[in-house]
């Protein structure tokens, strides 16, 4: 059974952005919902994914598949009732650049004189910010050819998880700077350049004079298309703060990344972006509050050897004694984990409402059976 | 591999955990040839995917240094502060703090980096004059690969050039990232011609290469992703960087639960002939602790396959250590202690 919040979420909305500190399964549980949106609606589901570690494949059980949209095929995962289609995709943040630069260049000379600069090439290949602009302009075009009833976003990893939300802002902010103008200005007159002299003083010695040059040059070309992309910045922008948006949290319950989740919170309020549900990834199944479980465990970490004497029929007594302790003990390590995840949700500043939670698999999810158990096991918390 | 074999409980115990007088006397004989080797090292970064702990191996690394006697350096790359909990301290700044004998901890900040280096090399004193500077240089860092990689790497350098530390351990950039932070002074050599920037990048290629000085701990767990991610990061270091990798370290490693002759009354307890006489002394709550066992039993062969899957795809000679999962004790102090004692226990090849 689907839980209420997730079917609303599956149904009502085109776009689902994960987020979250690294390593809490951001990308699987995005594969997961995104398989689920496909298996209960009849939507057709992208998700889209910008992680250069190109993760997503290995749950989706692919090889790997590269800057194209690929079809999974659910035949094994469906059994048989009505459902939508699923395709995942994966950025290549180059490749997206230089569709950016043919789109807003004003002319095949500006172009060709973007492509060519070093400092182009560096910024697209390895710019770590222009990972989190290029996703949400990605996304907002896809989102605007209406080839997908829903997509789901994976974000990059972020050294700062809020970035990618600031950075359509930052970008255009980039371009409209004080800055730039500074930077590129010897270039472009001599009588501003001798006001910014000592500026640039410290700043050939520091960077070098060549590499100054090409910084501006690359400026000089970009601003060329400044229009262009700020009213592009503009709509990304819109488009993320509107109500086809939501975000989900992803956080695993333990302190660092539960922490970072709240923080993210707060940014995604300050911001007035939507969020969707925070999912607390990996959280320990509940049979560990069982109270009868927890009171045996204890008495088979006490004195295994009587609970061991003369209540098992023909078994070896100190053998079994040992099972016994390694079951109670077992039991009692989980149970006060769970315990731990359980008091961390309760300090948690959150709507409750919005809290769901992902089961901790003991395997690996390396399959669409894993991501579908994933997927109808997101459920909500009960807080204590 | 001792640890896996071995049934110890993973759990973080009561007692606080010894530093015995041994362990004190020298960084020599008692770490071992891997550890006696690391702890003569004066910068060694430690990184890893984000989720394995490698901000609690630091501090359990810098323990141990600062144990032995040296004058141990903690740096946070990625300031959010994961580190400081560790040492029973809250926030860290760039400016060292000291939060034990002979250990200190700081926080990188690539604007102060910035502000310190004019300060040394340009003696550009005033802040007011820094001010526009400071705002240029991080709109051209931001545009500029390589520009703040090379603070962090320089701050570090130059931190391992004044001798101000006896050793000095980065908890450094999750994986991906540490690769363009240590391969940074080649390519700032490459994108600046000429400059002070370009000049300074040789110096610090230097000791970077330099293994003596210099070396990598990477830390991962024995999970699918990290596992796959850290051959991949392994690789790339050997073809992009010149850093030398002294340690791997899988944490949160789990004991078998089970011998072969106790699998098999488990097998009869959960589900076989014995399930009625286990119902009997479990009061209700049989199915609770047979499926905690159950799901422990999955989660440690799952995790022994990674440990096993990763020992053998790794190439070359890297010393791999083993830290067990130390349940409930999942940051602070008393972790750093468990995590210290297991790390020592494995250096030195007990």
């Amino acid at each position: 059974m689907t839980a209420k919040l997730v079917e609303r979420l599956l149904r009502e909305k085109s776009i689902l952005v994960t987020a979250g500190a690294g390593g809490v399964g951001k990308t699987t549980t995005a594969a997961a919902i995104g398989l689920l949106a496909a298996l209960e609606t009849r939507r057709k589901v992208l998700v889209l994914t910008v992680d250069p570690a190109r993760r997503l494949a290995d749950p989706m059980g692919m090889a790997n598949f590269g800057n194209v949209v690929t079809k999974v095929d659910l035949s094994g995962v469906a059994r048989g009732k009505d459902h939508g289609e699923l395709y995942v995709a994966m950025l290549d943040t180059k490749d997206s650049w230089d569709d950016l630069v043919a789109r807003y260049a004003p002319n095949i000379r500006v172009r060709q004189e973007i492509l060519a600069n070093p400092i182009y090439a560096n910024i697209s290949s390895r710019f770590v910010q222009s990972h989190d602009y290029i996703a949400m302009e990605s996304l907002y075009d896809i989102y605007n050819r209406g080839e997908f009833d829903l997509i789901v976003v994976d974000t990059p990893p972020s050294r700062n998880a809020i970035d990618f939300l600031d950075a359509p802002a930052r970008m255009a902010d980039f371009f409209s700077s004080k800055l730039l103008r500074w930077i590129t200005a010897p270039y472009r007159s001599r009588l501003v350049f001798s006001a910014f002299k000592p500026f640039y003083q410290v700043a050939d010695r520091i960077l070098g004079s060549q590499f100054l040059a090409e910084v501006a040059e690359f400026f000089m070309l970009f601003q060329s298309m400044y229009e262009g992309f700020i009213a592009r910045a503009n709509s990304v922008s819109g488009l993320l703060r509107s109500d086809a948006c939501a975000f989900l949290v992803v956080a695993s319950p333990e302190y660092v990344p539960m922490r970072e989740a709240e923080f993210f919170l707060g940014a995604l309020k300050d911001r007035n972006l939507n969020l969707g549900a925070l999912i607390v990834n990996r959280s320990l199944p509940d049979f560990l509050s069982d109270a009868d479980a927890a009171g045996a465990a204890r008495r088979l970490v006490a004195d295994p050897a009587k609970m061991a004497r003369g209540k098992f029929k023909n078994t070896d007594p100190k053998v079994l004694a040992s099972v016994l302790g390694e079951i109670g003990h077992t039991f009692l390590d989980f149970a006060g984990m769970y315990s731990e995840e359980k008091s961390l949700l309760g300090t948690l500043a959150i709507d409750r409402e919005k809290v769901l939670r992902a089961p901790y698999l003991e395997t690996d999810v390396a399959d669409l059976e894993a991501l579908v158990r994933i997927g109808y096991n997101l459920d909500p918390i009960d807080f204590p | 591999m001792s640890l896996l074999a071995s049934k110890k409980r993973n759990v973080a115990s009561d007692s606080a955990p010894r530093v015995t007088k041994a362990m004190m006397a020298s960084r020599g004989d008692t770490f071992g040839a891997l550890g006696k080797n690391l702890l003569a090292k004066k910068l060694v970064f430690v990184t890893g995917k984000g989720g394995v702990g490698k901000s609690s191996v630091t501090a359990g690394l810098a323990r141990l240094s600062s144990k032995a006697g040296l004058k141990t350096l903690v740096c946070e790359v990625d300031a959010k502060g994961d580190v400081s909990p560790n040492f029973g301290v809250e926030g860290v700044t760039f400016k060292p703090r000291n939060v034990a004998p002979n250990l200190y901890i700081m926080a990188m900040d690539t604007e102060e980096a910035l502000a310190e280096y004019l300060r040394l090399n340009l003696r550009i004193p005033m802040i007011t004059r820094l001010g526009p500077l400071a705002r240029a240089f991080d709109f051209v860092a931001n545009a500029a690969p390589g520009v703040k990689e090379i603070l962090v790497v320089g701050k570090l350098c130059y931190e391992v050039r004044e001798r101000a530390w006896d050793i000095i351990w980065v908890d450094a950039s999750a994986s991906g990232h540490i690769v363009s932070q240590l391969a940074s002074p080649a390519g700032i050599s490459e994108l600046f011609k000429v400059g002070i920037v370009k000049e300074q990048t040789a110096w610090m290629a230097e000791i970077l290469s330099n293994p003596e000085t210099t070396s990598l701990v990477l830390v991962l767990t024995p999970e699918e992703t990290p596992v796959s991610e850290s051959l991949e990061l392994l690789d790339r270091l050997r073809l992009e960087t010149t850093i030398a990798v002294s340690m791997c370290v899988v944490n949160k490693v789990l004991g078998e639960p089970f011998s072969s002759g106790e699998a098999a009354i488990f097998a009869d307890i959960d589900g076989g002939r014995l399930v009625g006489d286990f119902a009997a002394i479990a009061d209700g709550g049989a199915d609770a602790l047979l499926s905690a066992s159950r799901f422990a039993t999955k989660l440690r062969s799952s995790r022994s396959e990674h440990t096993r899957n990763f020992v053998s795809a790794l190439t070359g000679e890297v010393a791999t250590v083993f830290v067990p999962f130390f349940m409930g004790a999942e940051t602070g102090l008393k972790l750093t202690a468990e995590i210290a004692e297991a790390l020592a226990g494995e250096m030195s090849g007990s």
